[in-house]
């Protein structure tokens, strides 16, 4: 079910069954969940970063989430699990919403959301809100970077979990 | 207050108070904020030897919400300070990640946040009753898990579109 503009009533309006129908369809929609998820199964090779590499996707496939709005705020969540190579070497993960200014790739790699200078393994945690989008459709990735001169590991084991979702 | 089922209005339907009634409860379930939490209390740390992958509640189950869904979606969030600790999410007893390190842990022996946030949707929450809790373990094979209590450890259960 689609969001659809409610008619704007007026003094002497008509109350049709179609403008009662269109009012529950809008609180319907309100209250179903419009959101997109990747839970990752867990399996599989860790996810690695040399340094030197900035505003790299983690996972062009999977942490990359599309949700289509109706020009409300949209929160992004990712969690997992992430380490270097040596406590010198930083990696850095960005949730962006995929669009030519907020892409890390840009050489920003001081633009950031989470960093991690860990050769133990060590949460990444982020919860991250949008706003002014446009009603429609929106992409949002979970990108990173790594500075120094090790790499970067993202683990699987701990099924990491990106979200994004309508509304906050 | 539960999601009403909204009416179907055809061309010859009259709205009856108790028909529109159903809107009154939809626009007051949506509005109302739905928050469980637990915010820990207490002053003495929390140790655990449960070796890795026996997974026990924290503090005497204080970490588990049981909440009534309706369809929405729900966010849960966790944080503590911890010591060689792996931590996890049960949802209705299903573990959300792995069997023995769980979703987020770290096996040092100084204190690190320990931040855990998943969002969970109706199909793993369908409408009805759901017990959320967050376990622990020892992270590695030896040695003793702490939560540090003075950091105050929380669990947030948030029910997102009136739950």
């Amino acid at each position: 079910m689609a969001w659809a503009d409610i008619d704007l009533y007026a003094v002497n309006y008509l109350m049709t069954a179609a403008a009662m129908n269109a009012l529950a369809d809008d609180l319907t929609y309100l209250h179903a969940p419009n959101f997109a998820v990747y839970h990752h199964p867990g399996t599989g090779g860790v996810y690695t970063l040399a340094a030197g590499n900035y505003g790299q996707d983690v996972d062009a496939t999977n942490f990359n989430l599309t949700i289509t709005t109706t020009g409300g705020p949209v929160m992004t969540l990712f969690s997992g699990m992430g380490l270097t190579s040596d406590a010198t070497t930083s990696a850095r993960f960005t949730i962006v919403h995929l669009d030519p200014i907020s892409y890390m790739g840009r050489n920003e790699f001081n633009v950031f959301d989470a960093e991690i200078e860990s050769a133990t393994a060590v949460p990444v945690c982020i919860l991250k809100p949008f706003d002014n989008l446009p009603a429609g459709s929106h992409t949002f990735r979970l990108t990173w970077g790594v500075g120094g001169t090790g790499s970067g590991t993202l683990n699987v084991v701990e099924k990491p979990f990106l979200a994004a979702w309508e509304g906050t | 207050m539960s999601w009403p089922t909204l009416p179907s209005f055809s061309a010859t339907n009259i709205p009856s108070a108790a028909q529109l009634n159903l809107f009154n409860d939809a626009f007051n379930h949506l509005h109302t904020p739905v928050l469980s939490k637990y915010e820990e209390p207490g002053a003495v740390d929390f140790t655990t030897t449960s070796p890795a992958g026996t997974w026990v509640a924290i503090s005497g189950g204080n970490y588990s919400k049981t909440i009534t869904m309706s369809g929405g979606h729900c966010l849960v969030l966790f944080s503590c300070v911890a010591i060689r600790a792996s931590f996890d999410l049960f949802v209705d007893s299903v573990q959300r990640g792995d069997a023995t390190v769980g979703s987020v842990h770290f096996g040092g022996a100084s204190r690190v946040i320990v931040n855990y946030a998943c969002l969970l949707d109706n199909t793993v929450l369908p409408a009805g009753s759901h017990t959320l809790e967050m376990k622990w373990c020892r992270r590695g094979g030896v040695g003793t898990a702490t939560i540090s209590v003075i950091n105050t450890p929380r669990f947030y259960v948030m029910q997102l579109k009136g739950g």
